[in-house]
């Protein structure tokens, strides 16, 4: 088992640098001049040019350029911001408080509607709960974000002044981008448990606890769902990916806080450190969460942990 | 949001006698809607001027920011723009991005999938390491990414973008069926007779792996659809001339106290869409016998 974390753990490290060089090496490579970016319009002579990019280290070559970049990263410094000239760290952490609550808003909404509706469509497979789910599976994902996002607030705030239209804050405001982000994601998970559980349904263990006599009740609670809902880890973990690249979405929509809208105002900016460090943080995070979900799963599936204990593999 | 979960999706939403009418391979009720809509969209794209009821381009000042009516079947916008007309002209970019993109895709996506499979051993090793680092960026950020770097506020750069973003659906799949066809006597053959590698790989593997990627490619357009027009609402798309749909989302938005048509339209026109190439490249992967 503990080989396995390990071994888990050694491909994330890789998979992390690699994205951080890809951050880095498209951001500095494609063209775009950040030196413009900073002087923002003020006059420029070469000699403030070859300050600017001296302090940048823009004069180097690119691998040195990317070594101290690491370098920096890895004791927590991301740069500075070229707008702000605060730390790109620090504004990140200021801003990733809002998007932890719609992300993890989001993620509940996703899990608790997509796991419960997923074991009912299956239930009840070719009834109308289940037609009905597979209408909102299916056209739920193919309905842009933005838009769903937009007609949420006409429906909910214009029309019924349920829910406020923009801004960050309490509950009431994280209602409607909740649900706008979890659209997406619902329909997935729904699909996915309706498919598991349906053929955990089919074992034939199933029907010998019938005939033993086990109630209906009992034999959800006590064995379908716990085999139904295994990839649920599996496919929650991969939809936070979603939900954090959807976020970016949502809360410009919506007027959020949070990095998804402070990653929008940094690209239109051109503040490149700022973007660099927000996209490496996004996908940082979402390589963390899946080798989480991957470890859990060792532990959530009991063939895993057979498999993994015999012979590691 | 991958172009195979859209697939899974769609396949899902067959009931069991469309199941079996599929089966044999016949094109059931949606499926036909569907080519019929695209047809549509496709002629909108091509001839706007015999669809539209009008110039998008032309103002009318004194209908600003109108709601559906006899006049403007769907309303005007800020600057007295039929919404309508400018859904019609709409339709050429949404469609020339989501083709392009999907095409521009799969050619890169396959080329290193191809590439990974044929060659193997360090290749291979190392293309799909980098496959795997590229599927580390979730949903559009990729595509957020190349847009930053490229400066954004252009329909090459959009276009680039998003068709970054897709690559990864086609590497794994092309080094899979590529593998496969490696390993067929007939390959073996060719390169004993002294063919070049480039011409086997054009002959003989390409052809035998087209099915699967065509089928990718089809849902690839809905989603480059998609992640063009969110890249366009975030501002990073083509500026000035006709909007196009994202851009047209983005103004209904500034104005959605007081315009809700901006945006509804636009909308049920992008989702449309993609729901219609959806049920097509499903079709297609039945009609094509493939198992993904």
């Amino acid at each position: 088992m503990l080989e396995y974390v390990l071994r888990r753990l050694l491909i994330g490290v890789p998979l992390v640098v690699g994205v951080s060089i890809v951050v880095f090496f498209i951001l500095h490579l494609l063209p775009g001049d950040p030196v413009a970016a900073a002087l923002a319009g003020s006059p420029a002579t070469p000699s403030v040019i070859h300050r600017l990019e001296a302090e940048y280290g823009l004069n180097r070559p690119i691998w040195v350029q990317y070594w101290e970049f690491a370098v920096h990263a890895l004791h927590g410094d991301l740069g500075r911001s070229y707008i702000t000239g605060q730390q790109v760290t620090s504004v990140i952490g200021a801003q990733l408080g809002a998007t932890v609550q719609l992300t993890v808003a989001a993620l509940a909404l996703t899990a608790v509607i997509g796991l419960c509706a997923g074991v009912l469509a299956a239930m009840y497979k070719g009834g109308p709960v289940d037609h009905l789910l597979r209408l909102v599976s299916v056209w739920g994902s193919a309905m842009p974000q933005f838009w769903t996002g937009i007609m949420l607030i006409i429906v909910f705030s214009f029309s019924l002044h349920w829910f406020p239209a923009a801004g960050t804050g309490g509950l009431r405001y994280l209602v409607l981008p909740a649900v706008s982000l979890a659209l997406v994601s619902v329909g997935i998970v729904i699909k996915i448990i309706r498919n598991s559980t349906l053929e955990t349904l089919s074992q034939p263990y199933i029907i010998a606890l019938e005939a033993k006599g086990l109630s209906r009740g009992a034999i959800i609670v006590r064995h379908v769902l716990r085999n139904a809902l295994i990839p649920a880890v599996t496919v929650l973990g991969v939809q936070v990916g979603s939900l954090l690249s959807g976020a970016v979405i949502v809360e410009t929509v919506f007027g959020r806080q949070g990095i998804g809208s402070l990653l929008v105002q940094s690209i239109e900016q051109k503040d490149y450190p700022l973007v660099q460090g927000l996209i490496l943080f996004i996908a940082a995070a979402y390589v963390i969460v899946n080798l989480v979900v991957d470890i859990s799963y060792a532990y959530v599936d009991p063939r895993m942990r057979v498999a993994v204990d015999t012979d590691g593999r | 949001m991958t172009a195979t979960d859209l697939a899974e999706q769609a396949e899902w939403a067959r009931t069991d006698e469309e199941r079996s009418a599929r089966s044999r391979h016949s094109v059931t009720p949606s499926v036909w809607a569907s080519g019929v809509f695209l047809f549509l969209v496709i002629f909108a794209a091509a001839f706007p001027g015999l669809v539209s009821p009008g110039d998008p381009l032309v103002l009318h000042p004194t209908e600003v920011l109108k709601g559906p009516a006899a006049g403007h079947l769907l309303g005007t916008d800020a600057f007295g723009r039929s919404v309508l007309a400018l859904l019609v002209y709409g339709a050429r970019p949404a469609l020339v991005v989501g083709v392009l993109c999907a095409v521009l895709g799969a050619v890169a996506g396959s080329s290193m999938g191809i590439t990974a499979g044929f060659f193997g051993k360090i290749a291979d090793q190392s293309i799909m390491r980098f496959n795997d680092v590229l599927m580390c960026f979730p949903g559009i950020l990729l595509a957020l990414l190349v847009s930053a770097a490229l400066g954004g506020a252009s329909l090459e750069n959009e276009i680039i973008a998003v068709a970054v973003g897709t690559v990864p659906m086609y590497a794994r799949v092309a080094r899979g069926e590529t593998m496969k066809v490696r390993r067929m006597l007939y390959v073996d053959a060719a390169m004993i007779a002294g063919l070049p590698r480039r011409r086997i790989i054009m002959r003989h593997v390409v052809p035998n792996i087209l099915a699967p990627l065509v089928v990718i490619a089809t849902l690839a357009v809905g989603v480059s659809i998609v992640t063009a027009a969110s890249l366009s609402f975030l501002g990073l798309g083509p500026v000035g001339g006709v909007p196009d749909w994202g851009q047209l989302l983005a103004q209904g938005e500034t104005n959605i106290s007081v315009a809700w048509w901006i945006s509804t339209f636009p909308g049920i026109a992008i989702t449309l869409v993609v729901v219609a190439t959806n049920l097509i490249g499903d079709w297609l992967r039945d009609r094509l016998e493939i198992r993904s």
